[in-house]
């Protein structure tokens, strides 16, 4: 499989009056071309961050302060701005969680599709129209022409997270990141976007980043997982390994968390919160909340650990003695 | 649209008699008559009227226009209606203080003056105001911005009068190249103008800064930076169209301030506007030119605001779909 | 500068160029600031009736630029041997502005225009109070206009009845009461033939434009009798902007100065020899109001009052010289003034001694026990310091207690009439407009001493009175209302004081009396009881304080005689000349 995009060591850092907040420490993946990646975790842990990073929208108090991201062979920290801009909507597209403010509430849904085609020039005025037409047909809305001309507020919330999609691919990407797509959607909804995403993935063929708190949106969805934790990663493989084969203490409490519909089993929330990233626990981030927690958990960060193929857990239980 | 500008005219016309009423009432409780200031002050402020107090009393007492309709003997009520039936058909009458003027031929004269320098300022306003105020959201906290703030801060702060003093030291004693005072001349337009237009620069540069500022926070901003935009197209394609919109509503009561509260500015330049006429109807107990500033003032800022908000219909899709 | 330079150079030879091809004619132009008002009728009292007197209109007699009564647009007159019946021929040669004949028709409108009560409302009229039943037809007791002593004999004679012998009836021709009004105009336009444009005028000079509360231009009558000899083409007069800031811009010729701004100026070499500084008939006055009170029966509290306020130096620093102490009501710029009796400058000379030993033997020494004084003021004299001066001194010499009231203007003028529950005073300018010993001891005048000398008590049942008849009014119930004037009357002249009704024995001799020295003596008399006892104006007592003086800026190429009787305006803009 060919590589598009790989993240090394990035430490996002940001910068707030209280102190800096590591809200990525120390972060490595690769993304291949065709996969589609989900990073879970809860609120807090800095999975999105780290796909902000990607496209270098991080509010202005935080830095990218070590780290690279390769994309597709380019060197992302190091592009100048006209180059960054040229990425930006043409080879990465991304979702947003908030469909209603993340659409200009005084454009047009139509004017807001085509502008990534006609701000990187790639297509006439006219031409452009007719691409979002048909775009805003295949993420599945109806009478696309007219309701080109309406606007956000005109629409369903699942018909806005539509649009966005349809903007985030209309420029055809080469990587598309969606941020939480369904969260602030009706439960019902949320399965239909998945199903969408999935749908244009196998229609376009791109790679897909889903970022979600809700690991039982990817099982069906994503290749591959990496489970987040205060900026770090606690455990990453196959989907199928992670859920069936969970080996984290935070994965499993994670799935312990997530209503099953099949199995009758009681949830049990995970005790605690999330640390403050300004002053994280010292060692493993996680240890306050372990339910296995060992004296050098309080130590020492643990590296990963391979479990299986393609499947490691930074913990510490499965130290090679 | 239609029925809902009738419906609103019907709320002005409905608002301004309760407005009328209301400030009839007050200013007949007020103490004092406009004969007997005039009596007093007659003569730069001087009392050798030469007439003994029963002499005041005869005279007090005439039949003139005036006293016909605003006279102690009538009736309040039908003074009232009178000035009523005076405004419905643009008849009421002579003022007291300028007697051979009457109400209408003040306003008609003194309105568009005032109109005029009003509009002329806000729009001086609008084009420097705009630019200092995008400028400072975009260089938030360099020293551009901080320069802003201070001045939108200074000139908001300093009072127009003062501004008319500072105006006049600059184009006609420093660079002496414009006249301090008089009327007619189109150069007599600049110094007011400019004097007028310093306080709506401030409150629109700090206002744009703001609003952009607040903009540039929203999502929809940094979607647009996602799909690949340009400085250009993020802010003046996105976020200035959000910001631009709300800044209609303080245009609307910002004219009506300049166009009704601009004495200093007129007395200093000598401006044949409505200000002055209706800054000494008070003072002078000019009962009908007070009942029609009343009018007026409520009139002007109700309608200003009517066309704020025909205004925000056509800018704002949100307003305009839901009302259709 | 250069720039500036090169200007000069350019318009120097402009002015060279057309002045050589013989089309150069430098338009004399006056401007300036300092003149107010609302309307040029002259029904209306207001500040334009001077400006039709400096050169707009003319009445029969006016005055030279020396301050001396002569001929306007009356040729001659006669005098009746009794004094009664002034018999004045009109010039042939008078025309209005817009080029008819002015006749004796047209004073005879004019008057009567200014008496007729459904006209303006002046509280002023001069001579004209003078001319048989033109009071009772000025205040609704005859409606017959034809009864007013005016009679037309023909075109050029006009024949005026006084109701006695009034020798300063000639001096108040000069008077804007007395003027004549274009009858035809105001015929056929009614008040619009006041406005700008259609106002026609008989003086100098003729309104050519006028925007109100901007500026007003004069331009010269052609049609003017002396036409040839009125020196300056136009006159602007500014009705706003910052007077100072506008003079030293040479935007105007001429400006009143206030002492705020006398230090600038004295610090200018040039400012400083345009700076006029010339005394007028004004004195400034504290009105006691009504209350009651004994101590304000009490002669000796006056009197401590008076001699308590150190005049001298008010005048020079609060004043900074722009104005003189006062001792008198008349100033000695009206002849028959006692402002120089060594009697009446030695009864209220400054003296915080006398002043303490007197309030003592009243029964408040040291000001114990004395009541608190509140003094009305109104916005326009917010920033005179005069009050604050009396304040400061009453407080450190006498030991009393003053307290300062601001109130809106509208609110004073009410308030200044009413009962006060404790002694409250007020206080104001007053002007005689004429130098004739009888304008200050007019009857008005003179029965408003009456009224000033009477008792605490008195005064209250009268402003009782008073105030009883405003509400009559209202009702307009004439009758009642003059029912209660004779009631007012007789206060006045049962109840005041022996030497005041001793000053109104003087002053009716006074009245019949046409030789001038006897006359001028007997007025001289009446002055100076007045001034000894302190009587005031209206019901009211008073004190006289200062005589402020004008101060203007006059650029140094204008030669301009000051009015002293009329606060000052140049006496004509005919007399204006340049140097």
């Amino acid at each position: 499989m060919e590589l598009l995009l790989s993240i090394e060591d990035l430490r996002v850092y940001f910068y707030r009056p209280e102190g800096v907040l590591k809200a990525v420490d120390g972060l490595s993946y690769r993304l291949y071309k065709g996969e589609v990646l989900g990073i879970v975790g809860e609120s807090g842990s800095g999975k999105s961050v780290s796909v902000l990073s990607i496209l270098r929208l991080l509010p202005a108090n935080g830095r990218i302060v070590s780290g690279s991201i390769i994309f597709d062979g380019k060197d992302i920290l190091n592009l100048s701005r006209e180059e960054l801009r040229d990425l930006r909507g043409k080879d990465i597209g991304i979702v947003f969680q908030d469909p209603m403010s993340s659409l200009n509430p005084v454009i047009t849904i139509g004017q807001q599709v085509m502008e990534p085609l006609l701000w990187h020039n790639l297509c006439s005025r006219s031409e452009a129209y007719e691409r979002a037409k048909e775009m805003l047909g295949l993420v599945g809305i109806p009478l696309p022409e007219e309701r080109m001309k309406e606007y956000p507020f005109q629409f369903s919330g699942g018909m806005r997270q539509r649009v966005m999609i349809a903007l985030a691919l209309i420029c055809r990407p080469k990587l598309l990141i969606a941020d939480e797509p369904t969260t602030s959607l009706d439960v019902t909804i949320q399965a239909q976007i998945i199903r969408l995403l999935k749908r244009m993935k196998e229609e376009f063929g791109m790679s897909v980043i889903l970022i979600t708190h809700n690991l039982a949106l990817t099982t069906n969805f994503c290749d591959r997982l990496i489970i987040m934790y205060a900026g770090n990663m606690m455990e990453t493989g196959r989907t199928k390994d992670i859920l069936y084969n969970p080996s984290h203490p935070y994965t499993k409490s994670l799935l312990d968390a997530v209503p099953d519909i099949e199995v009758d089993k009681e949830l049990i929330p995970i005790p605690g919160t999330i640390p403050n990233l300004i002053d994280p626990p010292s060692g493993c981030r996680f240890h306050p909340r372990c339910p296995n927690t060992m004296d050098i958990c309080k130590e020492e960060a643990p590296p990963l650990f391979d479990i299986d193929t393609d499947h490691y857990s930074a913990c510490w239980l499965y130290r090679r003695a | 649209m239609a029925l809902y500008i009738v419906k609103r005219l019907g709320w002005i016309i409905f608002n301004l008699l309760i407005l009328s009423l209301i400030a009839f009432a007050l200013i007949k409780s007020v103490p004092g008559s406009f004969l007997e200031l005039q009596i007093l002050l007659g003569q730069a402020g001087t009392t050798a009227t030469g007439l003994t107090v029963s002499e005041i009393d005869k005279i007090r007492g005439v039949e003139t226009e005036m006293m016909k309709r605003w006279g102690p003997t009538v009736p309040l009520w039908e003074q009232y209606v009178t000035f009523i039936k005076g405004v419905v058909t643009l008849n009421m009458g002579p003022s007291f203080r300028w007697p051979t003027q009457t109400i209408e031929e003040i306003i008609r004269k003194t309105f568009p003056v005032s109109f005029t320098i009003a509009v002329l300022a806000i729009t001086i306003a609008v084009f420097i105001g705009i630019p200092l105020g995008v400028i400072a959201a975009l260089k938030q906290n360099s020293w551009i911005d901080y320069l802003v703030s201070a001045l939108v801060m200074i000139v908001s702060a300093i009072p127009n009068y003062v501004m008319a003093v500072f105006v006049i030291f600059l184009f006609s004693f420093w660079i002496p190249i414009l006249p301090t005072y008089g009327w007619g001349h189109p150069k007599n337009y600049i110094l007011p103008v400019l004097a007028m237009s310093f306080g709506p620069i401030g409150s629109i540069a700090g206002y744009m800064r703001t609003s952009l500022l607040d903009a540039l926070k929203q999502d929809y901003i940094r979607t647009a930076w996602a799909k690949g935009g340009t400085e250009r197209y993020v802010i003046f394609g996105h976020a200035m169209k959000n910001s631009l919109i709300p800044l209609v509503t303080i245009l609307g009561p910002m004219i009506s301030h300049l166009i009704l509260g601009t004495v200093f500015v007129e007395g200093m330049f000598g401006v044949p506007g409505m200000g002055q006429y209706f800054s000494q109807a008070a003072n002078s107990r000019d009962y009908p030119l007070m009942m029609a500033q009343t009018v007026i003032f409520g009139l002007i800022l109700m309608v200003m605001n009517l066309i704020v908000d025909i205004i925000y219909f056509f800018l704002d899709p949100r307003i305009r779909i839901s009302r259709r | 500068m250069s720039l500036r330079r090169a200007l000069i150079v350019c318009l120097s030879l402009i002015i060279l160029s057309s002045s050589f091809l013989g089309i150069a004619y430098a338009e004399k132009v006056f401007r300036w600031h300092g003149s107010w008002g609302n309307t040029w009728d002259l029904s209306f009292h207001n500040g334009f009736i001077w400006v039709h007197m400096m050169g707009l209109s003319e009445g029969l007699m006016k005055w030279d630029k020396d301050m001396k009564l002569t001929n306007g647009m009356a040729e001659s007159y006669t005098i009746s041997k009794d004094g009664t019946v002034y018999t004045f021929k009109i010039r042939k040669d008078a025309r209005w502005s817009n080029g008819d004949k002015l006749t004796a028709y047209d004073f005879e409108f004019g008057i009567k225009y200014i008496l007729d009560p459904k006209n303006g409302k002046g509280s002023f009229f001069g001579g004209a109070w003078y001319i048989k039943n033109a009071k009772a037809y000025a205040q609704s007791e005859i409606s017959d206009p034809n009864q007013v002593g005016i009679k037309v004999i023909d075109d050029y004679t006009l024949q005026i009845t006084l109701d006695g012998p009034h020798p300063d009836f000639l001096t108040t021709c000069t008077l804007p009461t007395l003027y004549p009004i274009h009858k035809a105009s105001v015929e056929k336009l009614g008040k619009k033939a006041f406005e700008a444009g259609n106002l026609v005028t008989n003086g100098p000079y003729k309104l050519v434009a006028y925007t109100p509360n901007v500026e007003y231009v004069l331009e010269k009558n052609p049609y003017y009798y002396d036409a040839d000899k009125v020196e300056i083409d136009k006159i602007v007069g500014k009705l706003g902007g910052d007077a100072f800031l506008m003079y030293r811009r040479n935007e105007v010729d001429l400006i009143n100065v206030g002492p705020a701004q006398l230090p600038v100026i004295e610090k200018d070499p040039v400012m400083k020899k345009e700076l006029v500084i010339f005394p007028q008939s004004t004195v400034s006055v504290i009105y006691i109001l009504a209350f009651d009170h004994p101590a304000f029966d009490d002669i000796r509290v006056l009197t401590a009052l008076q001699k308590a306020i150190d005049k001298e130096r008010i005048c020079k620093f609060v004043y900074r010289g722009l104005a003189k102490p006062a001792y008198s009501w008349v100033t000695d710029l009206i002849p028959g003034s006692t402002a120089n009796d060594p009697e009446v400058l030695e009864k209220f000379r400054y003296d915080p001694e006398t002043a303490r030993k007197l309030l003592a033997e009243a029964g408040y020494p040291g000001g114990k026990g004395f009541p608190t004084i509140h003094f009305l003021i109104n916005p326009n004299q917010a920033t005179d310091p005069l009050i604050l001066a009396v304040k400061s001194e009453w407080e450190k010499n006498l030991g009393i207690k003053v307290i300062i009231d601001s109130l809106e203007v509208g609110v004073w003028s009410v308030k200044i009439w009413q009962l006060h529950d404790e002694p409250t005073m007020s206080f104001s300018g007053a002007s005689i407009l004429y130098p004739d010993p009888a304008a200050p001891l007019t009857l008005n005048y003179v029965e408003g001493a009456l009224a000033g000398s009477l008792k605490r008590k008195d005064i209250v049942e009268y402003v009782k009175l008073e105030l009883q008849k405003t509400e009559v009014l209202k009702t307009g119930n004439t009758e009642k209302a003059s029912e209660i004037t004779k009631k007012q009357r007789d206060i006045i002249y049962r109840r005041s004081t022996p030497e005041a009704r001793k000053m109104l024995s003087l002053v009716q001799q006074a009245q019949k009396t046409t030789d001038p020295n006897k006359r001028l003596e007997l007025y001289r008399q009446a002055n100076k009881i007045r001034d000894l006892n302190m009587y005031g104006y209206g019901w009211t007592r008073s004190f006289v304080l200062l005589q402020p003086m004008a101060a203007r800026l006059v650029r140094s190429n204008f030669d301009v005689p000051f009015n002293r009787y009329l606060v000052g305006f140049p006496v004509s803009f005919a007399y204006i000349k340049t140097k």
